[in-house]
């Protein structure tokens, strides 16, 4: 079933995430990263940061915990979530994410394609979100292209 | 150890990284940590069912992986995008190599100019199958 074009440049209802040192330690953790910058505040100071930081994926948080995630927004449009594929995902990162951060996200359908693959029917949507933390800083645009099996 | 700008040329190899074998406890983990609760990644009788032959990584996990391999080499504040495709399935047992390569390097002109990296990576498994293809770009300090 192809994904409702009415969609496209529509934004959804906006998110919230608060970020806590445990959820930026279980991250690097989950992914055997060992940098003392996401968990050691005088570690990150000593290597020219703010003090501790999130690791650059940690955005999926956001949507995962946020009920932004993508296959929310699939399913919104009208796909099955069982026959979605991540095909792509871009951060742009315009500031750090910190400890006490609450973050605000707001998703939008970029664009949204079909296409005749060698399996079948595709249909490929380009969802972007912009992350502004508690002061209305810009953090990161993430860009998820996820790819609905027909 | 900080890396310059001027001390690094188009088609310098970015350090690679060898990970420890990714393991079920590891998805596990991931599925915890990042709120992603997908069967596929930590049932084995659904990600059977789902046609999958077992479960499998999540593709954001591998990606941090990539990232990890980024951030030992030019940190996290350095970091303006990241962006990688998907290209193969992980699953329990096989070890990622993140390598990468710099393409280009850039001037930008914005509230103060920057001097940017911009570096093709890979992700890989121990028989070199390709599991990612992206890129990202760095903004670096200059020696002097």
């Amino acid at each position: 079933m192809a994904l409702d074009k009415s969609f496209i440049d529509k934004t959804f209802p906006s998110f919230s995430f608060e970020v806590d040192k445990s959820k930026i330690r279980e991250l690097a953790q989950a992914l055997g990263d060992d940098n003392p910058i996401y968990v050691d505040d005088e570690a990150a100071r000593a290597a020219g940061l703010p003090g501790i930081v999130a690791p650059p994926t940690f955005p999926t948080l956001f949507k995962m915990w946020g009920e932004g995630g993508n296959r929310v927004l699939i399913e919104a449009m009208g796909g099955d979530p069982l026959r979605m594929l991540h095909g792509e995902e871009e951060y742009e990162y315009h500031g750090l994410i910190r400890p006490g951060d609450i973050i605000t996200g707001q998703a939008k359908v970029v664009s949204l394609a079909e296409k005749e693959g060698r399996s079948g029917h595709l249909d490929i949507a380009v969802l972007e979100t912009e992350y502004r933390n508690q002061r209305a800083e810009l953090v990161v645009i993430a860009r998820s292209t996820i790819v609905v099996r027909g | 150890m900080t890396i310059y700008y001027d001390q690094i040329n188009v088609g310098d190899e970015m350090p690679s990284l060898t990970m420890e074998p990714v393991t079920e406890t590891q998805l596990v983990r991931y599925s915890g940590a990042a709120g992603d609760f997908n069967p596929i990644h930590t049932v084995p009788h659904l990600a059977e069912a789902a046609g999958l032959g077992g479960v499998i990584a999540h593709g954001m996990l591998v990606m941090g992986l990539v990232g990890r391999a980024i951030t030992d080499w030019v940190g996290v504040a350095a970091l303006r995008q990241f962006g990688v495709r998907f290209v193969g399935i992980t699953r329990p047992g096989q070890t990622i190599t993140v390598t990468g390569r710099v393409v280009e390097k850039l001037e930008v002109d914005g509230e103060h100019c920057e001097h940017r990296l911009r570096c093709e990576v890979t992700a890989v498994d121990q028989a070199g199958e390709l599991k990612i293809k992206g890129s990202f770009t760095a903004a670096l300090p200059l020696s002097k």
